[in-house]
C-alpha cells in the first residue's frame, strides 16, 4: 500500500514530515503505516464482542461486492445500480448449494463466480449499447425486480430461495480444531468462535478478490478500461476493442460482486429478497462513493458504512432525542455532503491529508560516488519488469496447484468439477492481458484463489469440526 | 408477517397446512373443520381492574399449583425440563457457561427486544413503547418471586426496521453483550432468522410478534412461542363460513371464490391454508378458486382486481395487508364487485379503524360497509362498545397519563395484548419453585392457561406442554357497519383451543411436518 | 490500428439513413422508433386475439384497456417531469418523485387541517414545489458539471431520503385518504359496453394531455422555450449567444416541481397519501421515460400507456393460457424490463430519444 502512495519528490510547501527512500526514518515511516492498518485487523477479533466481530465478517462481504461495483462505476464510468442483483444470486447459489447439496462454501465460490460471470456477461452485452443514465434507469429495474425473482413459485424456486422468509443456512462456518488452537480461541464461546472464524476467513478471502482486481487493473485490460472510461472514441481509435473490455468488466465484476454475495449469506447464516433489494443497492453505491469511487480501498470503507451506518444512524438520532424516522434523512445528508466536499470519498481525503504532513523523497545521493542516483522512473520500471517475471513463475506454479487442490475436492465431491471451469475462464481473460503466451496474471490469480479455496476445502474435510 | 398489528384466534390442525405457498407438498396435513355452534359458556367477565387482578392472580395460582403438582419445570439433576404432555428440553445441550439466570440482577429483568421504529412499518414499534409502560405501571416495584428478589422489567429495544440483515447482529448483541434474559423478536422473517440460533443457546424467545404456525413447535424449538393465531388458521374460519352458509352463497349450487394474495410469507400462508381447506371440504367438487398476486411494493391494485372481478365471484377475500386492505375496499366499490359478491372479507389484520375508517377509505366511507372480518379474539381499543370496559377504559387512560392519544396507532391495542402476556408469564414464571428463571419462564408459558383482558370473553389464552403450542385459538365473525363505523359481531365467539397440531417447520418445504 | 471507430458509428449512420431512405426494406423499418412501436402493437394485438374471441369480449378487453389508461395517465404525468429535467440537464432527478410526494401533502395540509378547495391546495402546492425545485437546481445540483453523472445522481437520491423522512417525520408514516379534485365516487363513471371508465381516470388523461400540450407550445413557441432548447442541444453555445443559462436550467427544475406536485396530487387518490407512494410508482415512470427517450416526451406519454398496457393487457390476459399462469399482476415490472431490454438493444435511447453525436 505505501508504495503506491509514495511521492516523489515535490515542491511546494514543505510538508512537516520528509523521508528520503531507503532511510532508517523512513523505514519506521513505513513499518508504522503498514502497523496502522494490520494491528488493528488482528486486534479487532480478540477485543471486540463476538456480535461486533460477526459484523465486521458481514462488512468485509459487502466490501468484496462494492469492490465488484467499483470495476463498473469506478474504473469504467458506467452508472449500474443493479449489482445487488449479482450480490443477491452469489448469496442465494450459496445458500442453495449449502442447504440442498451439502457443500462447504469454499466449493461454492468458484460455481458462484462462474453463474454470476455468465449472468454478468448477459447484462453486460446491452451495456454496449446502452450509454449513461439510460443504463443507470435499466439496472435499477434490474435492482427492482431481484427480490421478485427470488419469489417465483413453482420450477422449484421459491422452495429453494424460501419465498420471502428467505432460508437459513443448514451449515455454518465453523472453525475446525486446528484453526482453534492457531488462533488461540479455544476459550471463547462457539458463536464467538465462529464469529473469529468467519472473520479470519473473509480477510483472506477479500485479499484474495482485491489481488484479482489490482492485477486486472494493472495488466491491459484494466488500462483498456480506464482508457475507454476517460474517451471512449479516443480509445476506440487507438485500438481498444471496446465491447470485448466493457462486456468482459461487466462479467468480472459480476463475478467479484457475488463472490461477496457468498460472503454476506455466510455471515449472515441466511439469506433474504430484503437483504438484496432497492435500499441495499443505494446502499451499497452510497458505500461505495462514501469510500471512494476509483480508489482501490474504498470498498472496505464502503463495507463498514453498509453495515453500521444503519445501525447507528438510529441510535444516533434517539441519542439527541429526535424521533428515529429521521435517521434515513442522515443517510440523505451524507449523500449530499460526500458529493460536496468530499467527491473522492474518505480514501482520497486521508491520501490528501498525507500529502500535506509527509513528504517521501528518493534517497539522496550520495556525493562519494557510491551508488549512483537512478531517476525514479527507471528503477520503477525495472523493478516492474522483475516483478513482473517473478509474478509469472508464482502463476505458474500457483495455476498448477489450484488444479490439482481442486482435483482432490473433486474426488470427495464430483459436483466441485465446475471449479476448474473457473480457472479455465481465468486462462480466457488471460489471453487477452498477452504480457506472456499460455499463462499470465489473470490466470495466476485465479490459479492462487483455486489453491487457497483448495486448501481451505482439503483442510476443512479432513480435521475434525 | 405483516400481521403483528393485530391478535389472531387460532385453531384447527391446519395450523400446520399453510406457510410459505407449499402447493402440492401441504396437502400431507389433515384440515379439521370448525364444529358447528360451538358456544364457549363463560361466566361473568370482570367488572372492574380490582377483580380482573383477582381473577388473574387465581389463574397464576392454580398454574403455578399444577406446574408444582405435575413436578413440571427443571428437574433436580439440572439437566432436563419437563411438562405435561410428554414436553422435554435437554438442557445438557447448552452452551457451556449457560446459566438459567443470566439476564436478571437483584432489581431487574433485562428483556431484549428487536422491533421496527423506522421505515415504512414503523408503526408496529408502538408494541414496545406500550410493553415497557405497562410493565412499570402494572408493576410499580417489580416482580416478586418465590425466592425473596423484587426485580423490574427492563426492555432493552433496537430497531431493525423490519430487515432480517440487522436484526440477525442486533440479537447477537442482545445476547452476547447486553446479556439479556431473554428475547422478542417481529416479524417472520426476523423469527425464523434468529429462533435456531436462540434455541441453541437456550434463550427463551417468547410471543414472537407474528403470525406464522412455525412459532409452535415444541419438539425442536420449545424456547420459541408465538402469541397470536396463526394467518393460515384463520383462513379456515373463511372455508368454514363458507361450508357452513354454502346454499345461501351458491350461485346455482356453485361457488366462486377470488383471493387477492400478497406476493409474502402471509399472503402465502393465507391462501395455502384455504386451499388446503377446500382439498377435504365437502363442497369441494363445487367450489372454484381463483387467486390474483401482488407485490407489497405494488402503488396500485386496479389490474388484479378487474381480474378477479371478471371471474364473477360470489366469495371475495382480500389477502393483503397494510396499504393494499384499503385499495382492496375502494377498488371493489369501483369496479362493481361489491355489488355483485355475497362476502368480501377483510384479513383481521385490516380490522383497525386506520385501514378500515371512514377518514381512511375516504368519501362517505360507505365502500367498507358489509365487509366481513375474522376478529382473532382481540378487543378493539378504540371501538365505543368497549367505552365500559375496565381494561379498556384503564389502558386508554395509561396512554393518556404518558401524553400518547389513543387513536393515533393501531399497534398500540396489540401493545397491551403482548404486554399483559410477558408481564403475566413472568409473573407466573416468578411464583414457581427456584423464582424467576429461564427455564421456569418457558414451563410457565407452555402451561399458561388464563383470561386475557384485552381478548373477547370466551377465548381463552392458554397452552399445554407438548399439546398444544398456541396460546390463542379462538375468534368470532363480524361485519362493518359503515353508519356507526364499528364492526359487528356475528354470533359469539368460537375457541378451539387445543386443536392446532403442532408444527416443525420446513423451511425447504415451506410446509409443517 | 484498426479504425474502430467506424465500427462504432457506421451502424447508427447505416440506420439514420434506413429511417430517411424510402427504398428501405420493411425488416429494416422495424428498427425505427415508429417502426418498433407498431411492431409491439401487432405483437400485443397477436396476443389478445385470442381473447378477443372469447364471450367475455368487449367488456373485459375495455375495461382493462381503461384500466391501463388510469395507470398509464399515472405514470405519464410523473414521467413527463422526469424528461423535463432530462431535456434541460441530461440529469435524472432521483428525488423528483419525491418532490412530488412531498407537493401532494401540501395539498393534503391545505385540503384536511385548512379546508381549502383540493384546486386551489394543488395550484399553491404546485408553486411551493415550483420555488422548492429551482432552490434545489441552485443550490445543489449547478454546481456540478452536468456530464459528470455520478455526483448528481448521488445528491438526488440523497434528497429522496431526506424528503421521504422529512414526510415520514412531520405527516407520520400511516397512509391517509387523498381527496381526487375529480369525481371520484364509487358510481362515478361513464359505462361503456358494461366497462366502466372512470371520470377521475377521463380528468387525470385531460390534465396529462393539456400538460403535454402546454409543453410543446411553451417549448416551441415561446421565447422560454427557444433559449431552453439551445440549452438543452449545447450550453457552451447557448451562453455564447447570450442566453442566461442558469436561469433557464433553473426554470426547467421549477417547472418540473410544478408538474411533479400535480401528477402527485392527481394519482394520490388512487394510491394513497403516504412517505413511499411515490417511490413506488416511479420506477414505471422511469420505465416509460427510458422506453420512449428520456429526452421526448411525446414519446415518453407514448411509453407511459404501453407500460401500462402491458400491466393490464398482458399479465391480465396471460391467465387465460396454460403456460403463462404464473405471469401474475405483480410480473408486470419484470415483463416492463424484458420489454425495455430489448427496445434499447434495438434502439439505445427509446423510440424517440435524440442520440447524441460524441466527439473526441
Amino acid at each position: 500500500m505505501t508504495a503506491t502512495t509514495v511521492q516523489q519528490g515535490q515542491g511546494g510547501r514543505p510538508t512537516p514530515l520528509t523521508f528520503y527512500q531507503g532511510t532508517t526514518g523512513h523505514r519506521i515511516y513505513q513499518v508504522l503505516g503498514w502497523g496502522l492498518l494490520v494491528v488493528p485487523m488482528v486486534l479487532f477479533p480478540y477485543v471486540l464482542p463476538g456480535f461486533r466481530v460477526s459484523q465486521l465478517a458481514q462488512a468485509i462481504g459487502w466490501g468484496v461486492a462494492i469492490l465488484g461495483m467499483n470495476l463498473v462505476i469506478g474504473y469504467s464510468g458506467l452508472i449500474s445500480l443493479g449489482h445487488i442483483a449479482f450480490t443477491g444470486l452469489g448469496a442465494y447459489l450459496t445458500a442453495t448449494l449449502i442447504n440442498e447439496s451439502n457443500w462447504d462454501m469454499w466449493m461454492t465460490l468458484p460455481v458462484v463466480f462462474v453463474a454470476c460471470f455468465v449472468f454478468g456477461a448477459l447484462i453486460g452485452l446491452p451495456a454496449l449499447k446502452i450509454k449513461g443514465l439510460y443504463l443507470a434507469l435499466v439496472t435499477l429495474a434490474l435492482a427492482y425486480t431481484f427480490p421478485i425473482l427470488t419469489k417465483i413459485e413453482g420450477g422449484g424456486i421459491d422452495k429453494r430461495t424460501g419465498g420471502d422468509n428467505g432460508r437459513t443456512l443448514s451449515e455454518v462456518l465453523a472453525p475446525p480444531g486446528w484453526a482453534r488452537s492457531l488462533l488461540g480461541i479455544n476459550g471463547k464461546t462457539p458463536p464467538q468462535q465462529e464469529a473469529f472464524y468467519k472473520y479470519v476467513c473473509f480477510v483472506i478471502l477479500a485479499v484474495a478478490c482485491f489481488w484479482i482486481v489490482r492485477n486486472l487493473m494493472k495488466s491491459e485490460p484494466g488500462r483498456a478500461m480506464l482508457a475507454i472510461r476517460d474517451n471512449q472514441i479516443g480509445a476506440a481509435v487507438s485500438g481498444v476493442n471496446l465491447n470485448r473490455h466493457k462486456v468482459t468488466t461487466f462479467a468480472v465484476s459480476a463475478g467479484i460482486a457475488g463472490i461477496g454475495g457468498s460472503m454476506i449469506a455466510v455471515a449472515l447464516n441466511s439469506v433474504g429478497p430484503t437483504s438484496f433489494d432497492f435500499n441495499y443497492a443505494i446502499l451499497t453505491l452510497m458505500g461505495l462513493v462514501v469510500g471512494g469511487v476509483a480508489t482501490q480501498h474504498g470498498c472496505w470503507i464502503g463495507g463498514l458504512v453498509v453495515v453500521f451506518l444503519q445501525d447507528f444512524a438510529p441510535r444516533a438520532v434517539g441519542r439527541f432525542d429526535v424521533d428515529v424516522v429521521y435517521a434515513r434523512a442522515l443517510f440523505g445528508v451524507a449523500l449530499v455532503l460526500i458529493a460536496f466536499f468530499a467527491p473522492g470519498g474518505i480514501v482520497s481525503l486521508a491520501l490528501k491529508l498525507k500529502k500535506k504532513v509527509v513528504t517521501v523523497l528518493p534517497a539522496v545521493p550520495d556525493p562519494s560516488g557510491g551508488k549512483a542516483w537512478v531517476p525514479a522512473g527507471v528503477g520503477r520500471q525495472a523493478g516492474a519488469t522483475k516483478a513482473a517475471t517473478r509474478l509469472d513463475t508464482l502463476a505458474g506454479a500457483g495455476l498448477a496447484f489450484g488444479f490439482v487442490s481442486l482435483l482432490v475436492p473433486f474426488f470427495v465431491n464430483p459436483m466441485i468439477t465446475l471449479a476448474p471451469a473457473a480457472a479455465a475462464v481465468g486462462l480466457g481473460v488471460s489471453r487477452e492481458s498477452g504480457s506472456s503466451p499460455g499463462l499470465s496474471r489473470g490466470a495466476s490469480v485465479l490459479g492462487f484463489f483455486g489453491m487457497v479455496i483448495g486448501i481451505v476445502a482439503v483442510l476443512a474435510r479432513i480435521s475434525p469440526h | 408477517m405483516l400481521g403483528v398489528a393485530v391478535v389472531g384466534l387460532s385453531l384447527v390442525a391446519t395450523a400446520c397446512g399453510g406457510g410459505g405457498g407449499g402447493e402440492e407438498g401441504a396437502t400431507g396435513t389433515t384440515s379439521v373443520t370448525l364444529p358447528q355452534n360451538v358456544t364457549t359458556t363463560t361466566a361473568k367477565p370482570p367488572a372492574s381492574m380490582d377483580e380482573w387482578k383477582a381473577l388473574n392472580t387465581k389463574q397464576r395460582d392454580a398454574m403455578v399449583k399444577k406446574i408444582v403438582d405435575g413436578k413440571f419445570g427443571k428437574q433436580s439433576d439440572g439437566k432436563t425440563v419437563l411438562g405435561a404432555e410428554g414436553f422435554k428440553m435437554d438442557l445438557s445441550k447448552c452452551p457451556a457457561g449457560w446459566s438459567d439466570t443470566e439476564g436478571l440482577t437483584d432489581t431487574e429483568i433485562k428483556v431484549g427486544h428487536t422491533t421496527v421504529l423506522s421505515g415504512t412499518l414503523a408503526d408496529y414499534g408502538n408494541i414496545a413503547k406500550v410493553m415497557q409502560m405497562y410493565a412499570d405501571d402494572a408493576f410499580p416495584n417489580g416482580i416478586k418471586d418465590s425466592a425473596g428478589k423484587t426485580r423490574k422489567i427492563k426492555m432493552v429495544i433496537k430497531d431493525d426496521g423490519y430487515d432480517a440483515n440487522r436484526t440477525i447482529p442486533l440479537v447477537d448483541e442482545l445476547i452476547d453483550s447486553e446479556k439479556v434474559f431473554m428475547m422478542i423478536t417481529l416479524g417472520s422473517p426476523a423469527t425464523m432468522k434468529t429462533y435456531d440460533k436462540l434455541n441453541q443457546r437456550c434463550i427463551p424467545q417468547p410471543h414472537s410478534q407474528t403470525g406464522h404456525p412455525a412459532w409452535g413447535d415444541p419438539v425442536s424449538h420449545p424456547w420459541t412461542t408465538g402469541l397470536q393465531l396463526a394467518y393460515n388458521t384463520e383462513a379456515v374460519f373463511w372455508g368454514n363460513y363458507l361450508d357452513t352458509n354454502f346454499d345461501k352463497i351458491a350461485t346455482n349450487g356453485k361457488v366462486t371464490v377470488a383471493a387477492l394474495v400478497m406476493n409474502n410469507d402471509f399472503g402465502k400462508s393465507y391462501t395455502a391454508a384455504f386451499k388446503d381447506y377446500l382439498a377435504t371440504s365437502k363442497n369441494k367438487a363445487n367450489i372454484t378458486y381463483f387467486t390474483e398476486t401482488i407485490e407489497p411494493t405494488a402503488p396500485t391494485i386496479t389490474d388484479p382486481m378487474t381480474t378477479l372481478a371478471a371471474k364473477n365471484p360470489d366469495v371475495f377475500i382480500a389477502m393483503t395487508a397494510g396499504t393494499s386492505c384499503t385499495q382492496a375496499i375502494q377498488e371493489a366499490a369501483q369496479n362493481g364487485m361489491k355489488a355483485k359478491v355475497k362476502y368480501l372479507w377483510q384479513p383481521s389484520v385490516c380490522s383497525s379503524s386506520t385501514f378500515v375508517g371512514k377518514a381512511k377509505v375516504g368519501g362517505d366511507g360507505m365502500a367498507t360497509d358489509g365487509w366481513w372480518i375474522v376478529n382473532g379474539g382481540a378487543k378493539d381499543l378504540n371501538s365505543t362498545s368497549f367505552d365500559n370496559d375496565p381494561f379498556i377504559i384503564y389502558a386508554r387512560e395509561l396512554l393518556k397519563k404518558n401524553g400518547l392519544d389513543p387513536k393515533a396507532s393501531g399497534s398500540y391495542g396489540s401493545g397491551f395484548i403482548f404486554a399483559w402476556a410477558m408481564n403475566t408469564a413472568l409473573d407466573a414464571a416468578a411464583q414457581l419453585p427456584g423464582g424467576l428463571t429461564r427455564t421456569n419462564l418457558v414451563t410457565a408459558i407452555r402451561h399458561f392457561d388464563g383470561t386475557h383482558p384485552m381478548l373477547y370473553a370466551g377465548i381463552n389464552f392458554n397452552m399445554n406442554g407438548g399439546k398444544d403450542a398456541y396460546l390463542v385459538e379462538g375468534g368470532l365473525y363480524e361485519k362493518y357497519d359503515a353508519a356507526k363505523q364499528v364492526w359487528v359481531t356475528q354470533g359469539s365467539a368460537i375457541d378451539l383451543s387445543g386443536s392446532s397440531k403442532p408444527c416443525v417447520w420446513d423451511q425447504a418445504q415451506g410446509i409443517c411436518k | 490500428m484498426k479504425l474502430s471507430e467506424k465500427r462504432i458509428w457506421g451502424r447508427e449512420h447505416r440506420m439514420t439513413a434506413i429511417a430517411t431512405s424510402p427504398k428501405a426494406s420493411t425488416v429494416k423499418r422495424m428498427f425505427t422508433g415508429s417502426g418498433l412501436l407498431v411492431t409491439l402493437a401487432v405483437a400485443l394485438t397477436l396476443f389478445l386475439i385470442p381473447q378477443i374471441l372469447t364471450n367475455s369480449f368487449p367488456q373485459l378487453f375495455l375495461q382493462r384497456l381503461f384500466d391501463s389508461f388510469t395507470n398509464g395517465a399515472a405514470y405519464a404525468v410523473t414521467a413527463i417531469s422526469l424528461v423535463l429535467i432530462f431535456k434541460a440537464t441530461t440529469l435524472i432527478n432521483f428525488a423528483q418523485a419525491n418532490i412530488g410526494m412531498f407537493g401532494a401533502y401540501f395539498v393534503f395540509q391545505f385540503v384536511t387541517h385548512n379546508n381549502w378547495p383540493v384546486v386551489a391546495g394543488i395550484i399553491v402546492a404546485m408553486v411551493l414545489m415550483a420555488l422548492g425545485s429551482a432552490g434545489i437546481e441552485r443550490v445543489l445540483v449547478r454546481p456540478f458539471d452536468p456530464s459528470d453523472h455520478l455526483p448528481v445522481v448521488l445528491i438526488t437520491f440523497g434528497l429522496a431520503s431526506i424528503l421521504e423522512a422529512v414526510a415520514g417525520g412531520v405527516w407520520g408514516l400511516e397512509f391517509h385518504a387523498f381527496q381526487s379534485p375529480f369525481p371520484a365516487k364509487p358510481e362515478d363513471f361513464i359505462s361503456i359496453a358494461g366497462a366502466r371508465l372512470r371520470y377521475d381516470t377521463i380528468g387525470t388523461l385531460v390534465v396529462m394531455f393539456v400538460m403535454t400540450g402546454f409543453l410543446f407550445a411553451l417549448l416551441n413557441k415561446t421565447k422560454v422555450g427557444l433559449s431552453f432548447r439551445a440549452v438543452s442541444s449545447n450550453v457552451e453555445s447557448a451562453r455564447l449567444v447570450g442566453v442566461r443559462t442558469g436561469r433557464t436550467l433553473q426554470f426547467g427544475w421549477a417547472l418540473a416541481g410544478a408538474l411533479g406536485a400535480l401528477g402527485a396530487a392527481l394519482v394520490a387518490n388512487k394510491t394513497q397519501l403516504e412517505p413511499a407512494f411515490m417511490a413506488k410508482l416511479v420506477i414505471f415512470a422511469f420505465a416509460a421515460a427510458v422506453l420512449g427517450g428520456l429526452d421526448s416526451i411525446g414519446g415518453s406519454v407514448i411509453a407511459a400507456f404501453i407500460v401500462a398496457a402491458i400491466q393490464s393487457l398482458v399479465t391480465g390476459f396471460a391467465q387465460n393460457y396454460a403456460a403463462l399462469g404464473w405471469l401474475k399482476s405483480n410480473f408486470a415490472l419484470v415483463l416492463a424490463f424484458v420489454v425495455i431490454l430489448v427496445v434499447l438493444l434495438v434502439k439505445p435511447n427509446g423510440f424517440y430519444g435524440t442520440k447524441r453525436i460524441e466527439r473526441v
